[in-house]
């Protein structure tokens, strides 16, 4: 470096990976501590990428003027196509009609018989008939066909279906799940968000099962497996039998032993990469203001102290034979976080930090999955508004997962082995203004403090 | 109170887009990249993943949004962190701090900066942030010395960032022709 350097130029040296460490350290106090030498890199970062934008336009009208490509073939090797990925606004646009489209396809009368039948029901849950009417809830025992959409609304929901074959399905809190019409007799499922699990019949050679997301198209085959799912991501992982996964993007297709998962995003242009499961951990944090992909909530500005703050959305909640309860909602993927699966155990803690702008009580809950297995149901805990204080300030609450009762105590009565999936904090009819800024799975005897 | 609607958070991301690349490239320093990741945090936003209340809001998300989609990016190209977590955030939060020009009208204003700059000096930087090379490469290609090349860059981003200021300033007291 030559010491006649400004704080500009040896910022310039950075961006090229020109500097030794203790310059890089240099480096790092200055933007710390100056604010002209932050205001400097914003500056050529703003440059940057107008001048990039620029090149793109001008590249983007010698194009039209002449309709071959143009190729340069005297420039270097980094130079790189211009790519107006416009595939990215019709799959946003495409995404923001979706429901419309789900609605608009059910105006076609059928006649098909029923394809799966509700095998069990908990929660809010509702299904919108193939024909175009939107049914109040689902109930055990129904027959369900082609055309007909489950969705399960709370955060305690979820829904088991049994196929023909013996086979189930069951998708959790805040899933959708559109029955397709079946295609060389493999049933056909479109899952548009959420969670699912695919368990085969005990016994018995299962048939092949097809799984659509947003971003994938699966085929099972005497597979227990399970799918998480978002408009722009989904994970696939395949504990028995196998799959065959093709990703919508680049068609590139895959086959998924037991043991192994796959991941697909359209924020990654790469074709599928099969790879086997993740060894668990047992500490795991939301980290919010890295990972801002909440299953549920509103983003809220930042304040001074918080950076990443999701806010409860409502959310109606119907209930059988009453009125409908609203609820006030915030809801986190585990797998949006970390592709490991996250180990519950019974002295583990999860510690949630947040803020409420009235003293009420906040509904804490989890779901969870058996460890490479099947949906294991959800647990709760009340918190009264006493350790919920101050009100109007942030305030953290640690809470043993043994305090946490199982909602469905049939599936697993304790948390301990399951797999963590979702994390939820909630308020019963009235909105206390709930928000959260932070929630972390703490393992027993824990003895780094790693609270943010 | 209301969410903003698809089309407030379009207006919203299309006004600080180059904000938000930016920040993307401060990651990155690729300028492809960033125009990528900032398609990607459009693409999760319009696909209601989440929702918001405020443009403040939005842009709070979309930066945190844009920098793990950086991260990201490294690590796929493995490629390492040049800048500390708590650096980026000390510049995001300046980038939200300061109230922005739409993007449209900064490009503008560059454009008509670029047009009464050297040749020299548009090829320098065409080289460096379209092309994607080093200095020291674009230094070797234009015949100057290396110091002498990070002197010249500077200074040319200083006079870029006057020349912009100047131009937008200029806009807001005459209505003149920056949209």
């Amino acid at each position: 470096m030559n010491s006649n350097d400004s704080p500009h130029e040896l910022l310039l040296r950075h961006l090229d990976g020109r500097l030794t460490p203790e310059e890089r350290l240099r480096v790092a106090e200055l933007l710390r501590t100056d604010p002209g030498a932050r205001a400097f890199l914003r500056a050529v970062a703003e440059q940057a990428v107008m001048v990039a934008d620029l090149e793109r336009v001008k590249l983007g009208r010698q194009e039209e003027l002449h309709p071959r490509p143009l190729r340069p073939t005297n420039q270097g090797r980094r130079i790189l196509p211009v790519r107006f990925r416009s595939w990215r606004w019709g799959v946003a646009a495409a995404a923001s009609v979706t429901l419309l489209a789900v609605f608009a396809s059910q105006l076609v009368p059928t006649t098909k018989p029923g394809i799966v039948r509700v095998s069990k029901v908990t929660g809010s849950s509702q299904y919108f008939g193939s024909k175009g009417r939107a049914e109040k809830a689902l109930t055990t025992g129904i027959s369900l066909g082609a055309g007909d959409t489950l969705e399960t609304r709370s955060c305690d929901a979820w829904v088991e279906l049994k196929l023909r074959d013996g086979s189930t399905i069951t998708i959790a809190g805040h899933s959708t799940l559109r029955i397709l019409d079946a295609e060389a007799g493999r049933e056909h499922f479109k899952l548009l968000q959420g969670s699912l699990w695919g368990t085969p019949a005990p016994g018995r050679a299962a048939e092949a099962v097809l799984i659509q997301t947003p971003t994938v198209a699966a085929e099972m085959r005497g597979a227990q497996f399970d799918i998480q799912t978002s408009p722009s991501k989904t994970m696939l992982r395949v504990n028995e039998g196998s799959a065959r996964v093709r990703q919508n993007l680049d068609g590139s297709t895959v086959e998924v032993p037991k043991g192994h998962q796959v991941a697909a995003s359209l924020s990654r242009r790469e074709p599928l990469a099969v790879a086997p499961q993740p060894q668990p951990i047992n500490y795991w944090a939301s980290d919010l203001w890295q990972v801002p992909e909440a299953i549920l909530g509103k983003w809220l500005p930042p304040t001074g102290n918080e950076r990443a703050r999701l806010g409860a959305d409502p959310l109606l909640w119907p209930i059988s034979d009453r009125d409908s309860v609203m609820l006030y909602a915030v809801a986190l993927a585990a797998w949006k976080s970390t592709e490991r699966p996250v180990l519950l155990q019974s002295d583990s803690k999860l510690r949630f930090r947040g803020r409420t702008e009235r003293a009420q009580t906040v509904r804490f809950g989890f779901s969870a999955q058996k460890m490479r297995g099947v949906f294991a149901g959800k647990f709760e805990v009340d918190v009264p508004p006493a350790s919920l204080r101050p009100v109007g300030e942030t305030w953290e609450v640690e809470l043993p997962l043994r305090d946490f009762r199982p909602l469905h105590p049939q599936l697993a009565s304790s948390p301990d082995g399951l797999e963590l999936t979702d994390v939820y904090a909630l308020t019963v009819k009235e909105d206390a203004g709930l928000e959260i800024h932070h929630i972390e799975l703490v393992p027993p005897n824990d003895s780094n403090d790693r609270s943010p | 109170m209301n969410m903003l609607s698809e089309q407030e958070i379009l207006q919203s991301l299309m006004k600080w887009r180059t904000r938000l690349s930016a920040a993307a490239w401060v990651v990155t320093q690729d300028a492809h990249a960033a125009e990528d990741i900032f398609q990607n945090v459009a693409l999760k936003a319009m696909t209601r993943e989440v929702r918001f209340e405020t443009e403040s809001a939005l842009m709070s998300w979309a930066f945190i949004t844009a920098r793990r989609e950086g991260i990201d990016w490294l690590r796929r190209h493995q490629r390492e962190t040049c800048l500390e977590a708590e650096i980026l955030e000390l510049l995001e939060h300046e980038w939200q701090a300061v109230p922005s020009h739409p993007s449209g009208a900064k490009i503008e204003a560059l454009r008509e900066c670029l047009a009464s700059a050297p040749e020299s000096a548009r090829r320098l930087l065409k080289l460096r942030y379209f092309d994607g090379y080093r200095c020291a490469e674009v230094a070797e290609q234009m015949g100057i010395g290396l110091n002498a090349m990070y002197k010249r860059v500077s200074r040319l981003h200083e006079s870029l960032k006057e020349c912009i200021e100047g131009k937008l300033r200029n806009a807001e007291t005459t209505g003149g022709p920056i949209p």
